[in-house]
């Protein structure tokens, strides 16, 4: 029902011969708002402001881990090195955070500073390695269940919930127990029990482009399955997948952190923050030793919440219309939707879906470079 | 006495991008008992209008004043409007599936009305009202249909529960904001008379929004047409038809195909609505007037008042006059296209198809249809179809939802298998060709399809969308491609140098532009649209009619037109099926079908769709301008 | 109707049976011999044979597998490697933990995540909002461990040091010993269970009310003059409950299967705690079980559900 305007800037070449006496007058100095193309997603983001601290802290972290080596030839402390004359009071008790161990060093008189750097790595690499490695098996079922449907759906999707409704973390621990506990075990586990939301959700989203018209154009030029799948539904996939590996990032990590924590994951002398917080709960430790959990604990919090946020800002940046549409068809969902979209300054008018959507798109459509506005 | 009294009302609704001026200035009074039509086109701030004086939209910034039955609406505290809501001001909204909560009752939706405003209103007794109600609206056997799910009701029967719900306390005025729209044709008919006929025997007044002029002819007295916020103009019905004083109305009747002649050419409104960000100087009407000079684009134009009661806002001291009928597909552009084709054609290997000109391009025999074969939801689509296309044809395929038309396309098109029965299609039968021989046949059929956003992939690039029937098919290099794809942009009408743009630049008629481009693209002998307009305002429609018959004189295309919309049809095929439940129950010429209707469904379709417009009055032949 | 919750009871058997299957394979690759593990380090091959005949592990895989089966279907999981106590009565034994745990932390999260969600969807954009959202982004982002400890240093340690004791640091007291004790050991259990689950519950409810209140029958329960009050609980909140309880089902079985992490911050003696030192001890009846009774929550969570969902939504009848 909506015919709207969209402007076109000074510099594009004059409109249709439709249009040309119209946008002649009113084009004014308005840009176009390229829907999505990576610069536009970019501006966009670069506005959300906690979503660009998050951003830096990441980049931060990364830069930690990549340097851990270097960190610890500044200290002079290597990672799993026991420093028991210096790390270590008279009583035995690990010392807090001095001029020679930054962060403070731990039971055993390892600079916590250090663990934490060549922790980081861990988590990282297990957070993120982890996210795409099931994101990828996601999209392949997902795909695949939801675009051929019939018998390979059904399989596909006894599997899935078959593995949506396995006690994670009860079987990453017998799994673990079976096979030992080991980098490599961690990051299968977590690829293991993480995959199958993703795989829901993007079953349920290809099924709905499957209806789309677009899609149907496409089978009516003659075009396969495959070129369909590649051109016409991959692409509109990616704002999801871009998302949910996001959003994936800091629970791989968490679980990683968890089953470390419970020594199922990465196990000692490798460093890794759940470690080093399940040696600060021996024995109550971080009682005396307080810093033996500020530390990780902190920075644990700070990588979850830095990819959390940043997850949410991506999405938001990705699909500015997620937060400001007003009438949004209900749809069923089953499964976690667990973060919510951004407040839409609109939300509480509720009124006719018509006109107000169309005005809202109008608004869309115009960037928020300068409008010189005409007289009044 | 006049009931409602608007004056010079503004409404402002701050968004993140920037404050919509969705309605400016806009002045008119509503007479007890009678019925008001507000016409516009999306986006014409005829809806937000009406929720925002009656408190709906708390975000909005209202000025100027409204006076209702004694009440200042815009002073009154949230908690006075409320108490006016449903009780002096009933509401019946456009959807009625998504406009009635899925969860709770009929019967007790209507009853909350009752406790809501008498809290004292005994149980049985605020229960017996509503039944009472639901009778009046024509709901049989209202006591047990009281416990019923509103998805358990037909969309007509949920709209009726909507009126009753709207009237049960017996307000004085009712707001029906574009009530019939998501409704059948035959089913608006039943409505709108239910909504006639309570407000007659309650003397309730009659706001009705519509974006259908046609509509509002035939059931208000007074009406009002909106564009882009602002009102161009006002008054009884009779003259906005007989003798429109503003150019814009003048466009809205020569677009629509209800009220213009039966195949002489639609006259389109070019261009498109602004947006409503900014504040142009002058009439917001101006850049697509034809009638608009350089005063037009300075100043706002006055209010002047005729003495038929017509009021409008416009410089024009005489009556517009319509713009002259002009090509959509400009002579040149089709020149060059056709020389092009024969040299392609010179060249390619399309010994498969004959170029028998005789033959009929599709013969459909006993067709039928059944989705979900096998299992016990099995639903039989289309029941026994024959239908012959003959080369050169516009056949319209007419029909209510679900009564098949869509199946039928498809299935002609070769896209989904019949179940039994032939379609044969351009010599070859459907049910027997191999995988290659299905995928070289798609170059004689193509659909352009109803949803203009949905039809689109809004990941590609328009340029590569036009393009990929010649990747497709005929694996072209690049550059061919790209020369193909410019020459096809121009024929649509639009400028080839948006070539790399996204679909989501572009307006609803532009992408129709593209999804046609894209049907030509291969150079088909069938063209099946499937409602091509009916997502376009009534503006824009006429452009696309306009375009399609333009192409098929250009280049003999053979179409397939499928349409609810009557009008439509007759203006733009020669030729109708009528379909009604999987079968085809009247075909034949459009004028004798139209004009000489044989079977009952048709001559029920025919007047329902016919609107009664009230002829010129006296006053308005006769009208004078008076002092503003 | 009922055809449709047959057929989910069916799929939920066939569940519980793969995940039983799984399981049992798993250990049957393992490496390590559990009659070893009993008979002891030193014990003879005709001791170490004995145990094992005793053990029932000399028999082919498939017979060990329908044993366990035809045993579990009467309620006998076996006997534990490590200690010689039938497994179901130890599993019974911890249950009473997880449940308090999981079930006063449930009322917890709800009571503060789904009001706030409301405000948060009535008042968007405002500071209240703005609040909220901070809050539930810091909690959802809070690994369960790390926000146990952090509370067990600030509301028991501290205290401690300074000389009274503010809350326990974790143990669990038995409900007939009096409720008082009870909670009172309970509540830091609780409060980081329901801190991080109302975060989630809150930009939930937050989300979905947002949907709910942009549908077209608001705005008509809105143009009938109902209180805006009815608006959003009676019209809006109840559109909501489907997600909601979906959502609470999924984590109410996947936590009763063993808030594993809780368990070990605060010395609980759980389900979960029992599943670690089974894992720890290759005590394989005990984990099978364990893993079992996991899955058997979540399933039956997820079959209340279901059930749950055609009572509230009227369109799912037939």
């Amino acid at each position: 029902m909506n015919d709207m305007a969209v402007h076109d800037s000074e510099t594009a070449v004059a409109a249709s011969h439709t249009d040309s006496n119209t946008d002649d007058r009113q084009s004014g100095k308005r840009r176009i708002e390229q829907l999505s193309t990576g610069r536009a997603v970019w501006r966009r983001l670069q506005r959300n402001k906690a979503s660009m601290i998050a951003l830096t802290f990441i980049v931060l972290l990364v830069l930690i881990a990549i340097c851990a080596p270097v960190i610890a030839t500044i200290t002079g402390h290597g990672p799993t090195q026991q420093y028991r004359n210096s790390g270590l009071t008279d009583n035995g008790l690990p010392v807090g955070p001095n001029a020679v161990f930054w962060f403070g060093a731990d039971q055993l008189g390892r600079d916590e500073l250090v663990c934490i750097a060549y922790g980081a790595r861990v988590s990282l690499l297990v957070g993120v390695v982890a996210s795409i490695c099931g994101s990828l098996i996601a999209v392949i079922v997902g795909v695949t269940a939801g675009y051929f449907g019939g018998l390979i759906d059904d399989v596909l999707s006894r599997i899935t919930d078959f593995v949506m409704t396995m006690p994670f973390l009860l079987c990453a621990l017998a799994l673990v127990s079976v096979f030992g506990a080991s980098i490599q075990m961690c990051m299968f586990v977590v690829v293991f029990f993480s995959w199958a939301v993703t795989g829901r959700v993007i079953r349920a989203q290809v099924q709905v482009l499957k209806k789309k018209e677009f899609v149907e154009a496409a089978r009516s030029l003659g075009a396969s399955d495959s070129s369909i799948i590649i051109k016409d539904i991959l692409p509109n996939l990616s704002e999801t997948i871009i998302v949910y590996t996001t959003q994936g990032i800091p629970s791989c990590i968490v679980f990683e952190a968890s089953l470390s924590f419970l020594g199922m994951g990465v196990v000692p002398p490798t460093p890794s923050w759940g470690g080093m917080l399940s040696e600060a709960a021996n024995n109550s430790m971080y009682m005396v030793a307080p810093w033996m959990v500020f530390f990780p604990g902190l920075f644990l919090l700070m990588t979850t919440l830095s990819f959390n946020i940043l997850g949410d800002g991506l999405r938001d940046a990705l699909d500015p219309k997620s937060g400001r549409r007003i009438l949004r068809k209900r749809r069923k969902k089953k499964g976690v939707r667990a973060l919510a979209s951004v407040v839409p300054v609109v939300a509480q008018i509720s009124a006719s879906s018509d006109d107000l959507a169309a005005l809202q798109e109008q608004g869309m459509a115009v960037s928020d470079q300068t409008i010189q506005k005409k007289g009044r | 006495m006049s009931i409602l009294q608007v004056d010079d009302v503004s409404v402002d609704l701050p968004t993140e991008d920037g404050v919509i001026h969705a309605v400016q200035h806009v002045s008119f009074s509503v007479e007890r008992g009678e019925v008001f039509g507000i016409v516009g086109e999306s986006g014409s701030g005829k809806s937000v209008l009406t929720q925002a004086i009656t408190g709906l939209l708390p975000g909005a910034e209202i000025s100027g004043s409204v006076m209702f039955d004694g009440h200042d609406l815009l002073s009154a505290s949230a908690n006075e409007l409320r108490n006016l809501r449903g009780r002096k001001i009933g509401m019946i909204f456009q959807d009625p599936l998504s406009s009635l909560h899925p969860y709770f009752t009929i019967g007790s939706q209507i009853v909350e009305v009752i406790t809501a405003h008498e809290p004292h209103t005994p149980r049985a007794q605020a229960r017996q009202r509503a039944i009472e109600m639901l009778e009046m609206v024509g709901i049989k056997h209202a006591e047990r249909r009281f416990n019923d799910y509103p998805h358990q009701f037909s969309g007509g029967m949920r709209q009726r529960v909507m009126i009753a719900m709207a009237l049960v306390l017996k307000p004085e005025i009712i707001i029906a904001d574009e009530p019939t729209t998501a409704l059948d044709v035959t089913i608006q008919k039943q409505v709108l008379n239910v909504l006639k006929d309570m407000s007659g025997k309650l003397g309730t007044t009659v706001i009705m929004i519509s974006h259908d002029l046609t509509l509002l002819g035939s059931f208000a007295d007074r009406a009002m047409v909106m564009y882009a916020g602002h009102q161009l103009e006002t008054g009884p019905v009779s003259a906005l038809f007989s003798r429109p004083a503003h150019p814009y109305t003048l466009g809205l009747l020569n677009s629509s195909p209800d009220a213009a002649d039966n195949h002489q050419r639609l006259t389109p409104i070019e261009g498109r609505m602004p947006s409503l960000l900014d504040i142009p100087t002058g009439c917001v009407f101006a850049p697509r007037c034809p009638n608009a000079k350089e005063r037009c684009f300075a100043r706002t134009p006055p209010r002047v008042t005729f003495s038929d009661g017509v009021s409008m806002s416009c410089w024009l001291k005489t009556d517009p006059v319509a713009p002259p009928a002009k090509a959509e597909v400009d002579a040149f552009v089709v020149e060059r296209a056709k020389d092009r084709a024969q040299a392609q054609a010179n060249g390619l290997d399309d010994g498969q198809w004959p170029a028998d000109n005789a033959m009929p391009v599709v013969i459909v025999k006993d067709l039928h249809l059944v989705y979900g074969a096998g299992k016990r939801s099995a639903v039989e689509v289309l029941k026994g179809v024959d239908l012959t296309v003959n080369r050169g044809d516009s056949i319209g395929l007419v029909g209510e939802s679900g009564c098949g038309k869509t199946s039928l396309a498809r299935v002609i098109a070769g896209l989904i298998p019949a179940t039994s029965g032939t379609v044969t299609l351009l010599g070859k039968d459907n049910a027997t060709v191999s995988k290659s021989e299905w995928r070289r046949q798609r170059r004689q059929v193509q659909l352009v399809f109803q949803d203009p956003y949905g039809s689109l992939n809004p990941r590609r690039r328009v340029g590569s969308i036009i393009g990929e029937p010649l990747h497709i098919q005929h694996h072209w290099g690049a550059a061919q491609v790209k020369q193909r794809v410019s020459e096809l942009m121009e024929l649509v009408g639009l400028n080839p140098e948006h070539y790399n743009r996204y679909p989501g630049e572009f307006s609803g008629g532009q992408r129709q532009r593209i999804g046609i481009a894209r049907a030509l693209a291969l150079d088909p002998e069938l063209i099946i649209f499937d409602e091509p307009v009916s997502a376009l305002d009534v503006s824009i429609q006429a452009q696309i009619l306009n375009l399609i018959q333009d192409l098929q004189q250009a280049f003999g295309y053979t179409y397939l037109f499928i349409s609810h919309d009557l009008a439509v049809v007759r203006h733009v095929c020669n030729r109708v099926a009528v379909i009604r439940n999987g079968k085809i129950v009247e075909r034949g010429d459009v004028e004798r079908v139209y004009s000489n209707p044989q079977a009952e469904f048709t001559k029920r379709l025919l007047e329902a769709s016919v609107h009664e417009i009230p002829p010129e009055t006296p006053a308005t032949e006769s009208r004078v301008m008076l002092r503003s | 109707m009922i055809k449709n919750i047959v057929k989910r009871f069916v799929s939920a058997v066939i569940i519980l049976l793969a995940l039983s299957i799984f399981v049992f394979a798993l250990f049957y690759i393992a490496p390590g011999n559990p009659a070893r593990l009993i008979a002891g380090e030193k014990a003879s091959q005709t001791v170490l044979d004995q145990v094992t005949h005793n053990l029932g592990l000399d028999k082919p895989l498939w017979q060990q597998y329908l044993l366990f089966v035809s045993h579990a279907l009467s309620g006998n999981f076996g006997i534990s490697y490590r200690n010689q106590m039938p497994v179901a009565g130890l599993i019974a034994s911890r249950l009473p933990v997880t449940f308090s745990l999981v079930g006063g932390a449930v009322v917890l999260w709800l009571l503060i995540g789904i009001p706030l969600g409301v405000v948060s969807a009535t008042h968007p954009g405002t500071w209240k909002d703005r609040l909220a959202q901070i809050l539930s982004q810091l909690f959802i982002s809070f690994p369960s461990f790390v926000l146990g400890m952090f509370l067990l240093y600030l509301l028991y340690f501290l205290p401690k040091r300074h000389k009274f004791t503010l809350f326990p640091p974790g143990g669990y007291s038995q409900l007939a010993n009096g409720f008082a004790q009870w909670a009172w050991h309970m509540t830091l259990p609780w409060l980081t269970l329901a801190l991080l689950m109302a975060a989630l519950y809150q930009r939930l409810t937050r989300a979905e009310m947002m949907d709910v209140l942009g549908e077209d029958y608001i705005r008509t329960a809105r143009a009938k003059g109902l209180p805006e009050h009815t608006v959003i609980y009676k019209h809006g909140l109840r559109s909501t409950l489907t997600v909601l309880t979906t959502q609470l089902g999924a984590d109410i079985g996947s936590l009763l299967s063993g808030s594993i992490i809780i368990e070990q911050v605060f010395g609980l003696q759980g389900v979960g705690s029992l599943a670690v030192t089974s894992v720890n001890t290759q005590d394989r009846p005990v984990i099978i079980g364990v893993v079992l009774l996991g899955g058997f929550f979540i399933v039956m969570m997820n079959l209340l559900v279901d059930v749950l969902h055609v009572a509230l939504e009227p369109t799912l009848r037939k």
